[in-house]
């Protein structure tokens, strides 16, 4: 005979695993679609060109690693035509943000690859309409070599700025029944006088993003404020 | 002649799958996608390796104490199955459908004991305490959670390692990133990686204790104090053979063998430090217990 309790209980576990199965988000919104992040990003724009100098140091790559989180990488580094300044670029492109397969943060990189954080700070990219782009700069050094990097970072529609902020996006977007994508654009400028280089990064990033085709600036910096920029 | 009541008792199966078909049900419903998910996310990594593992040998330790036990099955009142199961299953939806494995199983873990104590009861779980403790460790850890609790330990182990390999006579330079090894490179994340493995080190170091010393709380908690420098040593001894073989058989046999091998060394001579430390710790363990009693 069956007895009443044992009969809520599964009946309870039953409609747990329901209401999760009703829940979980089905729809993979990538905004990048199925362009090549190489063909996406220009190689030169403004005063900046790519220079050919063999591979990037991406200091946050162990290969196995990176290609499970990443769908697609760019590595270059830029010269300015004028100035002759340096700047290294890495852009990384996962096409699912899961919990399992999200960006790592450089914050969380570099110390792991034997970096000193000397700093980490919230600062914004300013665009020419005005608007700003939610990034993060950062002193990294190790050894003699002291590496000043600025980045930003997208999932789905958000520009979280932390870890933190990461994970409540992740989650808003989840809220919403979507997979988003994710997108770290990360440079950095070798050199000891810290506020010049950052100066650099961001002019950098600004030029950058200001010459990306229209129709894939919101991989970039997402649809709202590419729209801004459009408009 | 009538066995005494208790005995009758003792023999009554602990689930009676005729009538209480509900409750195997609503678990499996919970368990089957929870498991497949963790057989392809997490299992198959060097962090989770050892949870499979740890489910069978949970299993079996739970079967064993049943046979053995005097203590008979007296199923739970249903305001505390329903206190742990409420939570549980909340934590399990919310883990499930937004994608945090360690709170999917973790509510998974909980329905699963809010079950049993509807079929055996308090008393019967504290005499399963041990071995439900043991199965927690197939729980997954976040990579994120391990990468920041492990990554000092990672550094520690790649300097010992270089310190110890320099003062052998061993041309090798740790900079920063970087090992270099005669005329190779390795990377140190490639190598130390075996930090991950410490949830699985730690569940090794508990099942060794209860196979061979039984469920003394106490000692399992003073063996696991020990695991940390033993994951350290054993992960210096898997960097150190990892360089041997790169400076005598090349690159590629050195690659082979940290897909391969490598993992076998790890928990080998992680298994052979527990032993070795058991075989000092145990006795004065034993001689303050005869003492106390």
């Amino acid at each position: 005979m069956l007895n009443r309790r044992d009969l809520l209980i599964g009946g309870a576990c039953a409609l747990a695993a329901g209401s999760a199965h009703a829940l979980t988000p089905r729809k993979n919104v990538t905004l990048l679609g199925g362009a090549k992040l190489d063909e996406v990003t220009p190689r030169r724009f403004g005063n900046w060109a790519e220079a050919h100098v063999g591979q990037v140091i991406q200091p946050e790559t162990d290969d196995s690693l990176a290609k499970t989180l990443y769908s697609q990488r760019v590595g270059r580094v830029y010269q300015a035509t004028d100035s002759g300044a340096m700047v290294m670029l890495l852009i990384a492109y996962g096409s699912t943000q899961s919990d399992l397969l999200q960006l790592h943060r450089p914050e969380t990189c570099y110390p792991a690859f034997g970096f000193n954080l000397s700093s980490s700070a919230p600062t914004s990219i300013p665009l020419d309409n005005g608007s700003l782009v939610p990034a993060r700069d950062l002193v990294a050094s190790i050894e003699h070599r002291v590496e000043n990097v600025t980045y930003f970072t997208r999932i789905g529609e958000f520009l979280p700025r932390t870890q933190t902020e990461q994970r409540i996006d992740k989650l808003k977007a989840a809220f919403h029944g979507v997979i988003p994508d994710g997108i770290l654009v990360r440079c950095s400028t070798l050199g000891e006088d810290t506020a010049k280089c950052m100066e650099i990064n961001r002019e950098f990033l600004a030029g950058l993003i200001a010459s990306v085709a229209p129709r894939y600036l919101p991989v970039f910096i997402g649809s709202a404020l590419a729209r801004g920029v459009a408009s | 002649m009538l066995a005494p009541a208790s005995d009758l008792e003792q023999r009554r199966p602990l689930l009676d799958v005729s009538s209480q078909w509900p409750l195997v049900f609503g678990i499996l419903l919970l368990a089957i996608p929870t498991i497949i998910t963790l057989g392809e996310e997490h299992w198959s990594t060097e962090a989770g390796a050892h949870a499979p593992l740890v489910l069978v040998t949970g299993g079996w330790m739970i079967y064993r104490k049943l046979r053995e036990t005097k203590v008979a099955a007296r199923p739970g009142s249903g305001t505390k199955v329903a206190l742990l199961l409420i939570p549980s299953l909340l934590i399990y939806v919310f883990g499930r459908a937004y994608d945090y494995l360690i709170l999917e199983a973790l509510g998974l873990y909980g329905a699963v004991i809010a079950t049993a104590y509807r079929l055996a009861g308090g008393e019967l779980l504290r005499e399963l305490s041990f071995p439900l403790f043991f199965l927690a460790f197939a729980i997954p850890v976040p990579g994120w959670v391990l990468d920041q609790a492990t990554a000092p330990l990672k550094h520690f182990a790649s300097s010992i390692t270089t310190g110890v390999l320099q003062f052998a006579g061993v041309p090798i330079v740790r900079e920063g990133v970087t090992l270099y090894v005669a005329q190779y490179q390795l990377l140190v994340e490639d190598a130390c990686a075996g930090m991950n493995a410490i949830v699985g080190l730690t569940s090794l170091g508990l099942f060794y204790a209860y196979i061979m010393r039984g469920t003394s709380w106490r000692y399992c908690l003073l063996l696991m104090l020990f695991i940390l420098p033993i994951a350290v040593l054993a992960n210096v001894v898997r960097i150190i053979v990892l360089v041997l073989i790169t400076l005598y058989a090349g690159d590629e046999a050195a690659q082979g063998f940290l897909h391969g091998t490598a993992g076998l060394v790890l928990f080998g001579s992680a298994l052979l430090l527990v032993m070795g430390l058991d075989s000092v710790l145990w006795p004065f363990f034993r001689r303050r217990q005869t003492a106390h009693a």
